[in-house]
């Protein structure tokens, strides 16, 4: 789809394919400016299987922006798509007002898009350090890691977002469920030179309330660095809490769009089990 | 903002044997090896005192020497959620394969070569099935151990070869001051390796690999690549070891090598290595080696029947597992 036609769904002159609600409209249009990735009409197949129908969606720097749906609606694909894991079958891609053609997980990285998947990536028999340089170390002239360097860096990046832990050599398997989702996030935002969107699949889940409320603290320290977050989760408490907008999946289409505080988790549940007059053509 | 809690959520007096208990645990899985054999040391020094003699130590160290460099390229698989059982067969076919080529015109000056690049070129034979094919590192190896094996047999006729390159003869029997060259060689590949394992990338990607495999993948690790050059360092380091003992009976015996696949896996289990991968040490193996050698050493010079040294090694391997999972368990 073109610039314009998507410009002029804005306007509302052209009939949405879901639901969006006016404060939603306007702030959009009022955070062009902001604009980050934009993404119109993504198809994706697998077989016969539609898991992406149309999607049309954007997100603007330094928002947090969630995306909700019942297993299987397209959640996952999704992300995969916008972080090059998968390839589109359809669709356009705009980061940064440029058109993406190609678009694989380096390409993501290098556009300041990283992920954070539910599994966390991490290595439990290694310490912090080794985590959160890993495939990007420091190294001395002779070739030998740089240890004193990276751990100083760790050190200081910890401290900035406020992750406390007992000491960086300590092994990520000795941490608590909250500091390992803490450092999982806190390192796709340190590696990447230019962070810009962080992509974050179940942050929360399997933790208690104490570290799940530190882990949402700290996607709201990503959002004071104007880093924009995507934030997957089926804890609806845990959407409404830290988020700005809320996209509604189900079946692979974007069957609702929106503002937090304009809406509660029985809207939500029923826009995502397609009960009540939540259903788009 | 804070994101802290205990890792372990013990906090408080109360919790103190519990907290003594995981360091207890921890150090001694650490450290245990080398309790282990200082404490073997000094019982078998007091029952025999001629164990603690000069040239006594020295035999030890002369013998752990070829199982150490086998064991270090045992440790680098291991680190990777592998393993590797054909380390013995590769060690008597590069045996042969020196004492083969330095029969044939030419070729003779190139011998030592020949032999340490038919146990890389095995040991990325290994890694090729593993990766490619995605088959278990036990099921692969243990075939190419047969493999290996039967070559060795039928290119010997059962027989020994005589006859090592005059260049490699000094590694078997020569003397550097009062220690033989092995020794040396051993200690040289123990610092090299040592380096490469904990102060490169190299090392640390091994680690990764074992411990988060798909994770390695997604932050950019060729692991095909690297477990090809992991598996290539052992055959290449088994190969070393087999010309070691083929320079020191100036042979190449058929059965070179038997036996050594699971005094490599036992010195490295021992040593604390993580037969899951992601964990261990080399000065671990060296430990493992040494209570290895020790043992058997021991039991000879106290006229303990020498058979009782793979009851006794079981044990020490036994009480090895067992003080690292209670230790990853309590932490």
């Amino acid at each position: 789809m073109a610039a314009t036609q998507f410009a002029a769904s804005f306007d509302g002159e052209q009939e949405n394919m879901y639901q969006r609600d006016e404060t939603t409209e306007l702030t959009v249009r009022n955070h062009r400016a902001d604009l980050l990735v934009e993404m119109q009409d993504i198809c994706k197949s697998f077989g016969g299987v539609r898991a992406l129908n149309n999607i049309t969606f954007s997100i603007h720097r330094g928002e947090i922006l969630a995306l909700v749906g019942d297993n299987g609606a397209g959640k996952s694909t999704l992300i995969k798509v916008l972080a090059g894991a998968l390839i589109r079958d359809h669709g356009d891609m705009i980061i940064e007002g440029e058109m993406v053609k190609t678009h694989t997980p380096r390409s993501a990285r290098e556009q300041g898009i990283e992920t954070v998947y539910q599994d966390l990536a991490l290595f439990d028999q290694l310490d912090v350090t080794t985590n959160f340089y890993f495939g990007r170390e420091i190294t001395t002239k002779l070739g030998l890691l740089d240890k004193r360097e990276m751990s100083r860096n760790v050190k200081l990046f910890l401290e900035e977002f406020g992750i406390v832990i007992k000491s960086v050599s300590q092994r990520v398997g000795t941490l608590s469920g909250g500091q390992r989702h803490s450092i999982a996030i806190g390192r796709a935002v340190y590696v990447n030179r230019n962070p810009k969107l962080i992509i974050l699949d179940e942050p929360t889940a399997g933790l208690g309330v104490e570290q799940s409320r530190n882990v949402l603290q700290l996607i709201r320290e990503l959002k004071k660095r104007k880093l924009a977050v995507i934030l997957i989760s089926h804890n609806m408490d845990h959407v409404l809490a830290v988020s700005e907008r809320i996209l509604v999946l189900r079946s692979g289409k974007l069957v609702a769009e929106k503002r937090t505080e304009a809406t509660n988790v029985e809207s939500l549940l029923q826009a995502m089990l397609g009960k009540g007059n939540e259903d788009a053509k | 903002m804070e994101t802290q809690s205990t890792s372990s959520g013990l906090s408080g007096p109360k919790d103190r044997p519990a907290v003594l208990k995981v360091a207890l645990l921890s150090f001694f899985t650490r450290w245990g090896p080398l309790v282990i054999l200082l404490l073997l040391c000094a019982v078998i020094g007091l029952i025999q005192p001629r164990f603690l003699t000069f040239s006594n130590i020295i035999n030890v160290l002369h013998r752990s020497a070829t199982l150490l460099i086998v064991a270090m390229g045992m440790t680098f698989v291991i680190l990777t959620a592998g393993i590797d059982l054909s380390v013995g067969g590769v060690m008597g076919l590069a045996g042969a394969v020196l004492v083969g080529a330095s029969r044939l015109p030419v070729v003779e000056h190139f011998a030592l070569a020949a032999a340490l690049l038919l146990g890389a070129a095995v040991g990325c034979g290994n890694a090729f099935m593993v990766t490619r094919f995605r088959m278990a590192p036990f099921v692969v190896t243990l075939a190419t151990m047969a493999i290996t094996r039967s070559i060795t047999w039928v290119y010997t006729g059962g027989n020994p070869l005589t006859g090592v390159p005059s260049y490699v003869a000094f590694l078997g029997r020569g003397h550097v001051g009062p220690f033989p060259p092995a020794i040396l060689l051993a200690l040289v590949l123990f610092l090299i390796l040592g380096v490469l394992l904990q102060k490169t990338r190299f090392g640390t990607y091994t680690y990764g690999i074992g411990a988060n495999n798909e994770a390695a993948r997604r932050f950019g690790v060729d692991v095909r690549r690297h477990l090809l050059k992991v598996y290539a360092l052992s055959g290449a380091l088994a190969a070393v070891a087999g010309v070691i003992i083929s320079a020191r009976l100036n042979s190449a015996y058929p059965n070179t090598g038997e036996d050594y696949e699971l005094m490599a896996i036992a010195a490295v289990i021992v040593g604390g290595s993580n037969l899951f991968g992601g964990e261990g040490r080399l000065i671990g193996t060296l430990f493992g080696v040494l209570i290895i050698e020790v043992i058997r050493n021991g039991l000879n010079l106290i006229g303990i029947n020498v058979f009782w040294h793979k009851a006794l090694l079981g044990f020490i391997i036994l009480i090895a597992v067992i003080s690292r999972t209670l230790a990853s368990r309590e932490s």
